[in-house]
């Protein structure tokens, strides 16, 4: 969870703002401000992706001596089923961790920009609050709930749809969409304050023009709310759709995977592949392609979500 | 109030150019930086150590001085070693043991490691098989044993015949027979617990074989109870119940050498295929209950202590949840899993070895097996030792059955490192009906083959 | 503008909802562990060792915190403010930081951590989290100096004063409430960080973090009462809770202000 503000949240500043200077050469002092914070990121960020990547190519046990195998791993990667289908869990997943937190939020969001809500710092703070307990908390609160005996199957036995009761995490067909539904729940709120916060900077002045011309709040939405929100739905999709991709620490505190290979995921693989099977070189491989997946991702909508060319508003 | 989200993209444009080339720089260096292949930096093993000829005294202890004994166990071990280590410190004062737990998996996941690290624990234990004791093994990470075994009298014994797992070949890469890296004091069965109580109100007896098991699943499940409680969510618990059967559908011989990684052995057999198919059809006939998928193996014990169901199918490490209440166990003389546990080693790079070998010496003794019986668990010296409850002597004696059958098969996550998930995972899927029989075998032999035919 | 009755009620029904369904899971573990008192609360704190895990991430949050802080304002000055030699460069490779997946540092850090001694120690937790933290860092710490009105960097220069002491003396001062947020979310992030923690400090309890430990906790006793395994999840979670009622307005509205910014 904690890589999901990690993201751009902030932005280049406007040329217009940057102070002028006496000078217009490069700033060579400039580099020892820099050095200590770049210290650290090379050493303990850039240089063991480098390694990562090094390894990637070598079959290592992390014991004895490596042996190079190319791009084995990578064929590997791509081409052994359980790894491919824990690549598809995790697409899988993206629709409950991103696309529909983001309709939740924008939902939300938008029936709320129309009028004053009463108590909105509460409900934003409790709609916030998936977002600051640790995964590991949410994992044990969500075990509990899911479980045979837990208050899911307790309501859905009281409103008489005791047939659907299971052991949620347990059963093969519903662990994955039980784990995505958990997901949904840690990001919807993130999604909503974020859109709330976007709308609360349209000028009321835009609304009140479309109400003179008949909108209804349907319109409204799509002509006024939606396209100011671009920034804010890029945002929301680029740490949503991070967070589904690494997924680690939920799947680890719940299923581990189970039951059968029903809830892999590629991360899950990297662990277990360098701490469990020794196979140091498939790990970096699967870690490689992960981030590589991560980057096009994020790239991808970036692109999707773009200004359009700049319009007289 | 206008966003500025645009500014970010003539950034990026820009700087994918930037990007590509650093792409381009970067798998250029690789390629020359593939000379400094990870872990060539030399061995981590220690030094060969000075075999010991006669038996370690208090005297050759202190000689080390003021030290501390770091050492790793199973969770599992805690109540014995809240005796042992007390005695262990009284008999040689000058060495204070510092103990981590960990549960099976993190030991699993982190021991291998931890014994190559430049700070090793001395003492600690691993795992028989490929996955834990092969690489120590491998590695030269583990002190041999022999000398101990000899001068101890391991060889000879009620004890004698479950060192075999521990002993290695000079690679690694096959166990069974060799030089000796390990050994277990405690010794596990397989077998069948069941709530006394309900087997009388159900006006059963206690059942010795399968057959028996299966016809009492049939009474228990038509009066309404659960008849096997089973919790497999750590893919392992169900593998146990396998086994049980698989060992009745087959010789047991064979399995034993499948596991122990014989070449041209397999696991896709009639006998393999009929056992999923029985398992899969007591799924089924809901003798498991629902939901088994979900519950730990910890949480079906705790379960069945409290009085939840009739059966319960595991290992006799279990017998320890099982104070309460009147419990049987009747062991299956037809085989199935079980062995040693978890074997000791001693860390190659320990420069405190010798007090090691006392303390290894100490768990191998009657006195201690004696402790190890009334913890709820099973020595390998069952000569001199009683049970105190009923259910211990039960378990006991179908120790010493299982052994003098020579049924006992090891356990099937010994044969590859990925065994435990790949099969495990697999038997969930064909008891849960989604997948063949036929494709179960398959998958596990896939698996082994990746371990033992690759190499 | 005139809006149906129905509707405002409506939403606000919606709202309470959704609100109620964020709080509910921590909700009920609170009522699980509750039940029988307080016992719960008191096996799990003495049998998983909580107190030295949260002194623990207490510790290893506040010095990451804290260096992040320092190192990320000193670079984010300089790239707000002169002309950085690779500059884009290195924009881009800090873009790449934020949002890159810690697995793929985790095993190399593993080994080398492990070369210079430090696996099961604080440092092997800090150390990497200070560097996986600074693209975050940089980037707020840049926009914030890059806000600042030009007049001000003028007025300085005017008066005299070198780049540095502008910093010192100008530009700290008014810093404070962008440092503060970002010391709440850097906190916030490290305190939950779990891989890094199960991987760099495997064995070593008394350096384990809380959420490491929970997960200890709860994977291993999980044969013991739920209820226990749900009071030392509230132990967890509770200093953070805590913090955030406290905090929260701070932490919402500077997230959000800087995603919009």
């Amino acid at each position: 969870m904690t890589s999901l503000h990690r993201t751009a949240d902030v932005v280049v500043a406007p040329a217009g703002r940057r102070p002028r200077r006496a000078w217009s050469r490069y700033n060579w002092t400039s580099l020892i401000y820099l050095a200590p914070a770049l210290v650290f990121f090379v050493v303990f960020v850039l240089y063991p992706i480098w390694v990562s990547a090094q390894t990637s190519l070598y079959v290592y046990d992390g014991l004895t001596p490596s042996v190079w195998a190319g791009l084995d791993n990578y064929v590997t990667v791509f081409t052994d089923p359980t790894l491919r289908d824990a690549l598809l869990h995790s697409l899988f997943l993206l629709i409950f961790y991103a696309f529909l937190p983001v309709c939740i939020g924008l939902l939300l969001a938008g029936a709320m920009s129309r009028i004053r809500i009463y108590g909105l710092t509460l409900f934003r703070a409790l709609l916030f609050l998936p977002q600051i307990l640790s995964s590991v908390v949410v994992a044990v609160a969500w075990r509990g709930l899911l479980e045979i005996d837990g208050p899911v199957n307790a309501l859905l036995r009281f409103v008489g749809l005791g047939s659907f009761a299971t052991s949620w995490l347990g059963n093969f067909d519903t662990a994955l969409p039980s784990i995505g539904v958990v997901g949904t729940w840690v990001e919807y709120g993130l999604c909503m304050v974020l859109f709330l916060s976007g709308i609360a900077t349209i000028d009321r002045s835009l609304y009140e023009a479309a109400r003179l011309d008949g909108a209804g709040p349907v319109r409204e939405f799509f002509a006024i709310t939606l396209p100011a929100l671009r920034p804010q739905i890029s945002i929301a999709l680029i740490l949503t759709i991070t967070f589904a991709l690494r997924n680690f620490d939920l799947i680890w505190n719940t299923t581990r995977g189970g039951p059968g290979t029903s809830t892999t995921v590629p991360s899950l693989f990297v662990y277990q592949d360098a701490f469990q099977n020794r196979e140091l070189g498939l790990a970096s491989a699967l870690a490689i392609v992960l981030t590589l997946v991560i980057l096009v991702v994020v790239g991808i909508v970036q692109w999707l979500v773009r200004e359009p060319k700049e319009v007289n508003r | 109030m206008k966003t500025t989200r645009s500014a970010l993209r003539p950034t990026f444009r820009k700087s994918a150019k930037a990007a590509g080339v650093l792409a381009t720089a970067t798998i250029v260096g690789l390629a020359l930086a593939s000379c400094a292949a990870p872990g060539s930096g030399g061995t981590t093993a220690g030094t060969t150590a000075t075999a010991i000829t006669a038996e370690v005294t208090a005297a050759d202890v202190a000689k080390l001085g003021d030290i501390t004994l770091k050492m790793w166990a199973d969770q599992a071990e805690e109540p014995l070693m809240k005796s042992v280590i007390p005695a262990f410190e009284k008999e040689y004062p000058n060495v204070t043991i510092d103990m981590t737990y960990k549960s099976f998996d993190d030991l699993l996941a982190t021991t291998v490691n931890a014994a190559a690290s430049a700070s090793p624990p001395d003492v600690f234990q691993g795992n028989i098989g490929y996955a834990l004791d092969g690489a120590l093994v491998k590695a030269k990470l583990v002190r041999s044993l022999d000398d101990v075994a000899d001068v101890y009298g391991w060889n000879t014994g009620t004890g004698a015949s479950t060192l075999a797992p521990a002993m290695w070949d000079e690679t690694g890469t096959t166990f069974g027979a060799g030089t000796l890296y390990g050994m277990s004091p405690i010794s596990e069965v397989q077998g069948i617990y069941y709530n006394a109580d309900k087997l009388k109100e159900l006006g059963i007896t206690a059942p010795t074989t399968i057959a028996d098991l299966e016809k009492d699943l049939v009474i228990a499940k038509a009066a309404g109870e659960q008849p096997i409680m089973l919790g497999n969510s750590d893919q392992y618990a169900g593998t146990h119940i396998y086994s049980d059967i698989a060992a009745t559908t087959q010789d047991p011989k064979d399995i034993a050498t499948w596991i122990g990684g014989k070449a041209g052995s397999t696991f896709v057999t009639d006998g393999n295929k009929q056992a999923a198919d029985t398992m899969t059809a007591w799924a089924k006939a809901g003798y498991f209950g629902a939901g088994y998928d979900g519950l730990s193996n910890g949480d079906a014990i705790a379960k069945f202590a409290k009085g939840d169901g009739v059966f319960f199918v595991g290992g006799s490490w279990n017998g320890a949840s099982l104070t309460d209440g009147n419990f049987g166990f009747g062991s299956l003389a037809s085989g199935g899993v079980g062995a040693t546990a978890s074997p000791w080693h001693i860390s190659s790079k320990s420069k405190n070895a010798v007090a090691g070998i006392a303390f290894l010496a100490m768990l191998h003794t009657p006195e201690v097996g004696q402790e190890i019986l009334d913890g709820g668990r099973l020595p390998v010296i069952t000569d001199g030792v009683t049970g105190a409850s009923e259910l211990q002597t039960q378990t006991l004696d179908g120790l010493k059955a299982t052994i003098a059958a020579g049924t006992q098969v090891g356990y099937y996550d010994w044969t590859a490192t990925d065994m435990l998930t790949v099969m495990g995972g697999a038997l969930q899927e064909v008891m849960a009906g989604r997948i063949t029989s036929d494709e179960y075998t398959e998958k596990v032999q896939a698996a082994w083959a990746a371990t033992h035919e690759a190499k | 503008m005139k809006v149906r009755r129905s509707e405002i009620i409506s939403t606000h029904a919606l709202l309470i909802i959704a609100a109620l369904l964020a709080v509910y899971p921590l909700a009920s573990i609170i009522v699980s562990s509750l039940q029988g008192g307080f016992q719960n609360y008191v096996t799990a704190w003495t049998r998983g060792s909580f107190g030295s895990a949260l002194i623990s991430s207490a510790f290893v949050a506040i010095v990451v915190v804290a260096i992040t802080a320092i190192v990320s304002s000193l670079a984010g000055f300089a790239l707000a403010t002169m002309k950085v030699p690779g500059g884009k460069l290195i924009t881009v490779l800090l873009l790449m930081g934020l949002v890159l997946p810690y697995e793929v540092t985790v095993l190399p850090l593993y080994q080398m951590l492990a070369g210079w001694g430090l696996v099961d120690t604080y440092w092997a937790l800090i150390l990497p989290q200070i560097g996986l933290s600074v693209p975050l860092g940089i980037f707020w710490m840049r926009t914030f100096f890059a806000s600042v009105p030009a007049e001000l960097y003028e007025a300085a220069r005017i008066d005299g004063a070198s780049r540095l002491q502008t910093l010192r003396l100008v530009l700290l001062p008014i810093a404070g409430p962008a440092i503060a947020t970002l010391a709440t979310i850097l906190f916030l992030f490290t305190w939950n960080e779990f891989l890094l923690a199960l991987i760099l400090v495997p064995e070593n309890q008394a350096v384990q973090t809380a959420p490491l430990a929970l997960s200890f906790f709860s994977g291993t006793a999980r044969s013991s009462d739920p209820t226990v395994t749900a009071a030392a999840a509230v132990l967890v979670a509770l200093p953070i809770v805590l913090a955030y009622v406290v905090l929260q307005r701070r932490l919402i509205t500077g997230l959000v202000a800087g995603a919009v910014k």
